[in-house]
């Protein structure tokens, strides 16, 4: 297979590229999705454009107002061992520390996990929890919607001809939550996912379960809202029953297929069986920021 | 046998020196068929397109498009391949019919990989899908869903390839003692099925081979297939070449397991560097060593046993089912996989029956234990559910029937020598199988079992060895038995250097090269050490024969009071003679032929070894003296937790015990014992192929899970015991180990997890989705109890 590397230095120059070169493109991140895709043949683009060497796509910001920005190209290693990620958005280096090795993380990017659209796609339960929003761009100007939407289906997504993930931005978080994300895979992280639930919860001055996420990987075509099980639990008093009931109410909710990981029935169970741990871990880490922060 | 004459306790045998080939190996010096392509400057490589579909005929097959590629050299299919079949290899290339999906309709070779990978793209197949059959049972029914293929039993001339049973490739029937009396005796009987999935050897060094067609016609192939007489022999028959103008050369393997005794990749080498007229290279995709390589058996065993009371085991009955995929080289009768039921047990009244069947799925061949230890995984489970059914303890009721030196097994032979139930009681001892698990808050249980088993060796083949003695008392060991990794090259030099008194550093091992080492079949059924390493010891004994005929002479001394040790001949009683010494130099003065030894020109000694052969069994009742030549024995024991939330099982502890005889290399007896604990850890929780039609879905490392660190107990939980039952014809005593370090795994996994969560599982792998299934069937079934 042959095909054109072009290397843009700017957004700008890269949607240019993108538009007129069309279906015959395919974006470059770090490529441990693409280059999978391009040896099985699953693509066969005209002309590969790589985002590498765009500096606009590697900011890591934190705003005045307490929320993030991260640039679509850094790297899950970068947001793995990022400082500015603890606390609060701890849940988001959790989740980039489930991907994979090392060696894959080094050059993986969190753009690239969102883009690829995987269902197991283990960085956007984490970030849908924390609510999410991504910023694209392209030849029309820029648009902006939270992560839940931008999936459309197993490898689909909502960007149109021409269009670049650039970043997500993280609203600032309650000091009184915790998050939690698990992955089960029958080799830990170095596998895919067959569940991954990710869960935040916050708690008001009652220590009540004021507003809680609970997001399923892997489960279902795209990461998705349990909204049953979450609405079940919101205005709670938290205890080991409900977390049960909403972790049946999780499974059920879920809609799995089976294929050579697993099937249905076991990824269901598996819903069940981590949705509690996750909700059970949430809470301890909830309590504690609650307590630590008065 | 022993050639000291002076009798001194061994130096070098029964010490675990390293390994000769470790230096090399660490360094990364060593060299693989791979590494030698970069040899051949104009080398083509082959891609081949292979069938989605398990079973289709192909309609149309138009490779023009990719016939003008450029760069690409030549382009085969199924109507360029020789028409002989050996049983030894797979058809080269579907002819009218593919069998399973994998097998190769067309082949390029292109000056480069992705050459060829394009041109293979742009050939055009249309099929016509036809009735497929993938389960074993269905298959060997007389009115089939589907015939594999018409041609497989003409093609190898399998006298039970019936038209009543088209798909079953052979029977064998053991008929011992009646076994209908024996039932009629017994005080309980129990009655189960067991299975085991289809798994892939997963060697780390995928097939690989270098093919070069020579001006004169003749070819030389360097490849990682064992047995590189075995491959001239195929090579020149398949194509008619003159076996004298064909020459093969193994470089070190990088592993086989059985996989590399078929030979997959020469064929379709050889055939496109004859058509391309240069040298081609042909190695296999992980993906291609999962669908086009040699696969384990998959085996189904029924299984009933007639007890008394006391333990006595008075009957058994099984039927033995060896799934044989689409194969052209089938172990055809299942004779080798029953195998495993025989040579542990005592049963008197024993009615077998098993059978190879073809199915429309991935070829199946031998695989470390070649079929044993599907079955007693059957036996082994078996025994501990008796065991619980007679209220006895899994030990005293195995006591009570294992086979005991001198007795006689089912087949009718002799048992020579047995240390199997001291490898069970070692283990469970150390394993403290009589204390119960201490088990913890949380989900994980914990539970303990232990298994024992058995394996056979085929008395099969001749092995030859040379040595070349030079003057400076180096020796040179010439042999062509393989070295996959499982340390024959060492053995070798051990050997060699007990037998001149030498050290390890003045032997240098020889290899694999049909134009210079002398013949030998391949490694497989465990017998290197034995087979060859014997030849070896008879070469030894040639050239000091030799050596000590030149000396009588010079010493004056007659030839029984002289011994060769370590460059120096030693006269009883005297201070001795330089082996130097004997070697004249060269004169113009002084006869150049004759007896004496001559400087620059090695002393070289010859032996060959062959087994004692079988003796044929009767057809009706499979009855003989001498079925095989003689048995390794094993014992396992495992200590391990169970998830009951999701079904996850980790091994914590892994004891292990092995009767291989004498142990020539300790530390690389141990190596063989740990590296086939862990193989059999994948092969029991987590090795199978899933299929969708017929086609293997789950074909990577990423989806098709073998062990790595992470699924092994740490390194101070795994022990390795020896309880060897010397072999009095074995060099030293020695026997074979490699096969036997699985066979007991899957079982002592299997009684672990009853032990662990009361749940018997009877198919493998215990897989963490087929062990929640079964929890929660339980649950099910004890709260349908409850409620009824
Ligand atoms: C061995 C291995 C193990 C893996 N294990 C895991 C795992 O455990 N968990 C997991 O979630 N993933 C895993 N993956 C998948 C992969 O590593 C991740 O999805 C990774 O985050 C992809 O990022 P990338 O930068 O490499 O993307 P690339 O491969 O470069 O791109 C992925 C896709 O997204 C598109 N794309 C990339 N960036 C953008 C952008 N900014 N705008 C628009 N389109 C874009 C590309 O065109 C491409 O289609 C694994 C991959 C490998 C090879």
């Amino acid at each position: 297979m042959r095909f054109d590397f072009y290397e843009p230095t700017t957004i700008g120059e890269c949607i240019e590229m993108l538009t007129h070169f069309g279906q015959e493109a395919s974006l470059l991140a770090g490529g441990t999705d693409l280059l999978v895709k391009l040896r099985l043949r699953h693509i066969r683009p005209q002309a590969v454009i790589s985002l590498g060497v765009i500096d606009e796509l590697k900011k890591l910001e934190r705003k005045s107002d307490g929320s993030l920005e991260i640039g679509a190209m850094k790297t899950l290693q970068e947001v793995e061992s990022s400082n500015l990620l603890a606390n609060e958005f701890d849940l988001v280096r959790q989740g980039a520390g489930c991907v994979s090795s090392i060696q894959v993380r080094n050059v993986a990017t969190l753009g690239g996990n969102s883009c690829n659209a995987s269902p197991s796609a283990d960085t956007v339960p984490a970030l849908i929890a924390l609510g999410a929003e991504v910023q694209i761009v392209g030849p029309h100007g820029e648009r902006h919607l939270v992560l839940e939407d931008f999936f459309t289906g197993p490898g689909e997504t909502v960007l149109q001809k021409g269009e670049i993930l650039t970043e997500f931005k993280l609203p600032a978080p309650s000091s009184h939550s915790g998050g939690t994300y698990k992955k089960y895979a029958i080799r830990g992280e170095v596998d895919i996912s067959i569940v991954g639930v990710a869960t935040r919860l916050t708690l008001d001055r009652n220590h009540k379960l004021q507003e809680v996420r609970i997001v399923l990987g892997g489960v279902a075509p795209t990461p998705n809202r349990v909204r049953r099980a979450e609405d079940m639990l919101v205005g709670q008093d938290p205890r080991e029953e409900l977390f049960e009931e909403a972790a049946q109410l999780a499974a059920e909710e879920s809609r799995p297929i089976s294929d050579q990981r697993a099937t249905a029935q076991y990824r269901r169970e598996m819903v069940k069986v981590w949705t509690r741990y996750t909700l059970q871990e949430t809470f301890q880490k909830a309590r504690q920021n609650h307590h630590g922060k008065g | 046998m022993s050639s000291n004459k002076f009798p001194t306790p061994t130096s070098v045998v029964g010490k675990s020196v390293p390994r000769v080939d470790a230096l090399d190996k660490v360094l990364g010096r060593a060299q693989f068929t791979a590494d030698l392509q970069r040899n051949f400057p104009g080398l083509f490589h082959i891609k081949v397109l292979r069938s989605p579909h398990a079973h289709a005929r192909i309609v149309k097959l138009d490779t023009s498009q990719a016939g003008k590629l450029p760069g690409v050299r030549a382009v085969v299919t199924g109507k360029d391949c020789p028409e002989k079949v050996s049983f030894r290899a797979p058809r080269i290339l579907a002819l009218e019919e593919v069998i399973w999906a994998g097998e190769g309709v067309a082949a390029v070779a292109a000056e480069s990989p992705e050459i060829a990978q394009e041109a293979i793209e742009l050939i055009q197949v249309e099929y016509e899908k036809l009735p497929a059959v993938f389960d074993a049972e269905e298959a060997m029914q007389p009115n089939p869903p589907a015939i594999v293929d018409r041609l497989l039993g003409q093609y190898r001339g399998s006298p039970q390839f019936t038209p009543e049973a088209p798909n079953v490739t052979g029977h064998f029937k053991l008929r011992a003692g009646d076994v209908e009396k024996g039932f009629a005796e017994a005080d309980i009987i129990l009655e189960n099925r067991f299975s085991t999935s289809r798994i892939s050897h997963s060697q780390l060094e995928p097939a690989s081979c270098i093919v070069r067609a020579e001006s004169d016609g003749g070819i030389i192939t360097w490849t990682n297939g064992q047995g590189v007489y075995v491959i001239k022999g195929l090579i020149s028959d398949l194509f008619g070449l003159a076996v004298g103008k064909v020459r093969v050369i193994n470089p070190y393997q990088g592993g086989s397991f059985g996989s590399r005794l078929r030979h997959y990749v020469e064929p379709l080498a050889t055939l496109l560097a004859l058509k391309a007229r240069g040298t081609v290279q042909f190695t296999y995709s992980r993906q291609e060593m999962y669908l086009a390589a040699s696969t384990r058996l998959p085996v189904v065993t029924y299984i009933k046993t007639g007890a008394k009371k006391d333990g006595t085991i008075v009957a058994q009955q099984m039927k033995i089912i060896v799934d044989n995929g689409a194969s052209y080289a089938a172990i055809q009768d299942g004779r080798m996989a029953a195998s495993g039921a025989v040579c542990v047990y005592r049963i008197a009244n024993f009615f077998m029956d098993s059978y190879g069947v073809n199915t429309n799925t991935p070829w199946a061949g031998a695989y470390r234990g070649l079929g044993t230890p599907q079955v007693a995984w059957a036996v082994e489970c078996q025994m501990d559910m008796l065991a619980e059914n007679l209220g006895m303890s899994p030990i005293e009721l195995r006591r009570k029937n294992v086979l005991r030196r001198g007795e006689k097994n089912a087949y009718g032979e002799i048992i020579e020598s047995i240390g199997v139930m001291d490898c069970l009681e070692k283990v469970a001892q150390e394993i403290k199988l009589e204390e119960p698990c201490v088990q913890e808050p949380g989900p994980w249980r914990k539970g303990k079992g232990v298994a024992m088993g058995g394996k056979q060796n085929t008395p099969r083949g001749h092995s030859e060895a040379e040595v070349l003695v030079h003057e400076d008392g180096t020796v040179e060991v010439l042999y062509s038995a393989d070295e996959q990794g499982m340390g024959s090259e060492t053995v070798m030099a051990q050997i060699a250097a007990e037998e001149f008194r030498i050290p390890m550093g003045q032997v240098r091992v020889r290899r694999g090269d049909t134009a210079i080492t002398p013949y030998d079949t391949f490694s497989a059924s465990s017998f290197t050490t034995y087979n060859t390493g014997n030849a070896l010891r008879m070469a030894c004994q040639d050239a000091m024969r030799q050596i000590l005929q030149a000396a009588t002479q010079k010493m004056e001394a007659p030839l029984d009071d002289l011994a060769l040790v370590n460059g120096k001949i030693i006269v009883k009683g005297s201070p001795g003679m330089a082996l130097a010494d004997l070697f004249e130099p060269f004169s113009i003065f002084t006869p150049q032929g004759g007896a004496s030894l001559k400087k620059g020109t090695p002393v070289r000694g010859r032996g060959v070894f062959a087994p004692t052969p079988a003796i044929p069994w009767d057809p009706q009742t499979g009855l003989t003296p001498k079925m095989w030549n003689w048995y390794q024995y094993n014992a396992c024991g495992v200590e391990l937790v169970v998830n009951i939330e999701t079904g996850e099982i980790k091994i914590l502890q892994g004891v292990f015990a092995a009767d291989m005889g004498f142990p020539i290399n300790p530390k690389m007896c141990e190596g063989q014992i740990e590296g086939g604990f862990g193989m059999a850890i994948g092969a029991s929780i987590m090795e199978e192929y899933i299929y969708e039609n017929g086609l293997m879905t789950n074909c990577s490392y990423g989806d098709y899970r073998i062990p790595t660190f992470r699924e092994m107990p740490l390194r101070r939980n795994v022990k390795a015991i020896f309880s060897p039952d010397p072999l009095p014809e074995g060099p030293w005593g020695a026997k074979g180990i490699g096969e036997g370090t699985m066979i007991a795994v899957a079982p002592a996994i299997a009684n672990a997890v009853y032990n662990a969560i009361g749940i018997r599982i009877k198919d493998l792998p215990l897989s963490a989705e087929r062990v929640l299934r079964r929890i929660k069937e339980k649950e099910k079934n004890d709260q349908d109890f409850l409620h009824n």
